[in-house]
């Protein structure tokens, strides 16, 4: 059996509902925070590929490579960011990070 | 600026190698003015080389990441290199956050002096007469009385 556009459709929006989920249970960690963002970006991406594949046109994946590359970098800025949070606080539990300090 | 940087060290070397610099401009602004002025001929030998663009707009078979070249160097070269400033612009951040300053929290000596460590410049040897202990000095008996009453 051939693959079929809501295939696609239905395991990107099971991506992202697992990850918008993974963003409100997980309130322990702030790295499984990051990731969940980072997955978000990967099922609208994910989705943006196979549209482009079903229907023959290759903007869809151009959108896709810069959106990797924004996603990437914004990773990295979040994870630097994580780094000196922890520095400063000591912890990466978001329920203790909620006071911006002066 | 803000930065804790003398202002006469970074100027410094500018005049020594001006003629190189004013050299090697010259030399890379006339490359590019001859691609760029030199007409058809030029631009002609490069599309040769390359094989033509031509033949890949003909509709001939190409693979995915071929399709996507094509794309992303002609019609998205733009976003291409806005993409890359944003990456090189992410990374100068990271990198700056993350930089402790000030100095070093090992009490670690750089290897370039440990390395130049002599006997002959570290320890001096000098010769002194053994240590002689002095005597007790004697008070004088009203000083003695007079503590002996702050005492009690």
């Amino acid at each position: 059996m051939s693959l079929v556009i809501e295939d696609y459709i239905i395991l990107s929006t099971i991506l992202f509902g697992i990850s918008a989920a993974g963003i409100f249970i997980n309130r322990k960690n702030l790295i499984v925070l990051l990731m969940c963002i980072e997955l978000m970006l990967l099922a609208s991406s994910t989705l943006f590929v196979a549209f482009s594949q079903f229907s023959g046109d290759l903007n869809g994946q151009i959108f896709v490579f810069f959106t990797l590359a924004v996603a990437a970098a914004e990773a990295a800025i979040g994870l630097a960011i994580l780094v000196l949070v922890f520095r400063n606080r000591g912890s990466i539990n978001v329920d203790e990070i909620t006071e911006l300090r002066g | 600026m803000m930065l804790d940087i003398p202002h006469d060290m970074l100027k410094e070397g500018f005049v020594k190698f001006l003629p190189i610099a004013v050299l090697v401009a010259i030399i890379f602004m006339a490359e590019i003015l001859i691609v760029i002025l030199g007409g058809d001929s030029f631009i002609a030998n490069a599309y040769a080389l390359s094989g033509g663009v031509e033949s890949i707009r003909e509709g001939a078979e190409l693979t995915n990441a071929q399709e996507l070249g094509v794309l992303l160097y002609t019609e998205y070269i733009y976003a291409f290199e806005a993409t890359a400033l944003i990456l090189l612009v992410a990374m100068i951040a990271a990198i700056a956050l993350t930089r402790r300053i000030g100095p070093l929290r090992r009490k670690d000596v750089s290897v370039s002096l440990a390395i130049k460590a002599n006997p002959t410049e570290r320890v001096r040897m000098v010769k002194m007469d053994s240590a002689v202990l002095a005597p007790a000095p004697k008070k004088p008996e009203s000083e003695t009385a007079v503590t002996e009453e702050e005492e009690k």
